[in-house]
């Protein structure tokens, strides 16, 4: 065993000398974290950027103020006020803002419960940023209805506004006199509701259903990473690994062309001491890659990792998956060069498969179905489910099983051709 | 000590070596000399359990298996390349050589030390193999062979690349290793120092040993007469009465009896203007068996 340990740490001596070695294993994983994660909305609550949209009320009554408000304390946007429509195109024009809202007169009547008609208020986005287009809309569809329910779980204004549309169901000539009977005979009965506290009611169990909502929200499963780097910094392990994976690939290369594998093979070792040095160099270099980019993530990326079992297990396994594989690289290649080419251009494709460079999320379905055959996808699936997936021990178990497969599997095809190359 | 009966390894369609048979004993320098090519290397391979022969057998000590973790203890390689972590100090090197013969504690300080002693290095002990010369690093080459103190030692053409001095004194080394016991198996391509340094000598070509002595004997068998190749002062009057070929002033006798013929000549009254007299040697004996030089 002592053996064992001598040449895994002579290798991780060699990888430690090996400058340019560590800004792969190191160095580009932290850039690709820091650099992704930061267009990618850096560290969401605090910092996500917000969509810049002027606001013009024109109607300028309670209604269309209201309305500008809950527009304000949206998170999604910046308001800008006190524009005209003509300053407004034109910043949207030269794309100092997304767009701008227009609520036109005539908003505060419509803001009624019983108005009819669809509310005034008009937008324009930059051409160039439909997807804010989409965003923008939703946001002001939310605004609406927020005060729309306000106003029905509100006691006096719900009576002010049944008194209103009776008025109007009076001034109304050209009903006949059933429908009217029939209209009237509606508020009077929603008014003896809201009387008897129908109203109160129901806005005290929107309220409790508020509360409720609250109350379960911390022990409530998130279904989404708390920033842009939870996802980040697990591509980041990956690419550190295939550093890793790139590095001892080239020295096992290195010692069978420069003759140490010889005099390894000549001493009184077997070859499974020797390969399990190997081995065990890469992955303590794995392992310590994965410890080193999450520490830098917990410290300067308030990276959470919400399963620290589920994260050994994808640690190990990822790992175990990359040890395979640099056998398997190390053992087939013939040249330094040709391996480390080899090991960076099949890295390169199965990251870009397994979500390495883009997340998943945003490939197509084919793609996405097409990546089950790349271990960097099962590697980042299985430190997501650590790190922000809330994955159960039992879910943690696909990913780390099919990574020790991949591991296993390489490895023993690795020995084969050092076999052979052995007769 | 060593005993292979016929040995040979094919790779594809090369028979790279072809039935060698041989015996080395213990203390004894054993050289296998021939160009490149010649199977030495592959011979080497098989001796040592790195590669597996096709046909034959090996016997080391006695053992059918020198593979066996005892028998590889006794065993030191050299290889032809230099087989050395580059951005290891040459101490790291010898350490963890020494470590993987199951070398510890005070005694791989002792060997180490004793190592670096013996290539010329401690001085730069702590500097990385990368800024070493080539003649340093074939010494610590060789000296990463020994760290453990072998009984034998397997030495694949040591002094490839390396400047007079360096080659001089590896051979200071092999000789002291000699007086101390070690079994040497060296093979060169070049046959003053199988010359030099080996008590027998396999001579290999293609993958076959062609003939297998002492230096000496070889010599006397295959390596022909002595040469006498001299510039005259003046041809003599009758140039008839000469041994050997007369061209102008230059004289060459081929002779079994160099000197006694060179002091006949001076009997008659010549008179030399320079006198070279040039005995065979390995590289006539490989010509005289092959057909062509060792470096050819």
């Amino acid at each position: 065993m002592r053996r064992v340990i001598a040449i895994g740490f002579k290798d991780l001596r060699l990888l430690k000398r090996d400058r340019m070695g560590m800004v792969w294993v190191i160095g580009f994983p932290l850039v690709v974290a820091v650099f992704f994660g930061s267009i990618l909305g850096g560290a969401g609550e605090g910092e996500h950027s917000t969509m810049s949209v002027a606001v013009m009320d024109m109607d300028d009554s309670p209604g269309s103020r209201a309305f500008v408000q809950r527009l304000k304390e949206s998170d999604a946007l910046s308001i800008k006020e006190g524009m005209t429509a003509d300053r407004a195109r034109d910043a949207v024009r030269r794309g100092k803002l997304v767009g701008f809202v227009v609520v036109e007169k005539g908003y505060g009547d419509s803001w009624e419960i019983f108005h009819g008609g669809k509310p005034p208020v008009t937008w324009q986005v930059d051409p160039a940023r439909q997807i804010e287009k989409g965003l923008l809309g939703s946001l002001i569809m939310e605004a609406s209805f927020q005060i729309l329910r306000e106003r029905f779980s509100d006691p006096p204004s719900m009576r002010e506004q049944i008194k209103k549309a009776v008025r109007s169901i009076d001034e109304q000539q050209d009903l006949t006199p059933a429908k009217r009977a029939m209209l009237k005979t509606f508020f009077h009965a929603l008014e003896a509701f809201i009387g008897a506290g129908g109203a109160k009611a129901f806005a005290q169990d929107r309220a409790s259903t508020q509360d409720e909502a609250e109350a379960i929200t911390p022990v409530r499963r998130r279904t989404e990473p708390a920033s842009a780097f939870a996802v980040t910094f697990p591509q980041a392990i990956l690419w550190g690994m295939l550093g890793c994976t790139a590095g001892f690939a080239v020295s096992m290369v290195k010692e069978r062309t420069e003759g140490t594998l010889l005099r390894l093979r000549i001493a009184p070792l077997s070859q499974a001491q020797i390969l399990a040095g190997k081995g065990l160099a890469c992955w303590l270099a794995c392992v310590g890659v994965t410890v080193f980019i999450l520490l830098v993530g917990r410290l300067f990326f308030d990276v959470q990792i919400e399963n620290p079992t589920g994260l050994v297990l994808a640690a190990v396994s990822t790992a175990a998956c990359f040890v395979g594989m640099t056998m398997l690289l190390g053992m087939t290649g013939k040249t330094p060069p040709a391996v480390e080419g080899a090991v960076w251009g099949i890295g390169l494709l199965m990251a870009m498969l397994g979500g390495g460079m883009l997340p998943l999320i945003v490939m197509p379905s084919w793609l996405r179905t097409a990546s089950v055959i790349s271990p960097i996808r099962w590697g980042i699936l299985a430190f997501e489910g650590a790190i922000w997936r809330h994955f159960s021990l039992s879910e943690m178990a696909l990913p780390c099983v099919i990574l020790i497969a991949i591991g296993v599997a390489s490895f023993a095809a690795g020995v084969a051709v050092l076999r052979r190359a052995e007769t | 000590m060593i005993r292979a009966q016929d040995l040979r390894k094919v790779y594809g369609d090369l028979v790279a070596v072809d039935g060698i048979s041989l015996e080395i004993q213990r203390g004894e320098a054993f050289g296998l000399l021939g160009p490149n090519g010649a199977g030495k290397t592959t011979t080497i391979h098989m001796l040592v359990g790195a590669l597996s022969p096709d046909a034959g057998q090996i016997e080391m000590d006695g053992a059918a298996d020198a593979t066996r973790p005892d028998i590889r203890r006794r065993i030191g390689v050299a290889p032809q390349t230099l087989s050395l972590y580059e951005e290891l100090t040459g101490a790291e090197n010898l350490a963890f050589f020494g470590r993987m013969y199951r070398v510890r504690g005070g005694r791989l300080k002792e060997r180490v030390a004793w190592g670096l002693a013996f290539a010329g290095l401690t001085e730069r002990a702590s500097d990385r193999v990368k800024t070493y010369s080539g003649g340093m690093k074939r010494r610590l080459n060789l000296a990463c062979a020994l760290v453990h103190d072998p009984a034998v030692l397997f030495l694949d053409e040591p002094t490839v690349g390396v400047d007079p001095q360096s080659r001089n004194y590896i051979f200071e080394n092999i000789e002291t290793l000699k007086q101390q016991g070690c079994t040497v198996v060296y093979t060169t391509h070049y046959m003053e120092e199988a010359q030099r340094l080996c008590d027998r000598v396999a001579i290999m070509d293609h993958g076959k040993v062609l003939a297998l002595d002492a230096v000496e004997t070889l010599i006397d068998r295959h390596g022909g007469a002595s040469v006498i190749e001299a510039e005259l002062e003046r041809p003599p009057a009758d140039a008839s009465a000469l041994p050997g070929r007369l061209d102008g002033t230059s004289l060459r006798i081929e002779t079994e009896r160099p000197l006694e013929v060179t002091a006949e000549l001076t009997a008659l009254g010549i008179r030399f203007l320079s006198l070279r007299i040039r005995r065979p040697d390995l590289e006539t004996v490989f010509l005289a068996l092959t057909g062509r030089s060792l470096r050819d």
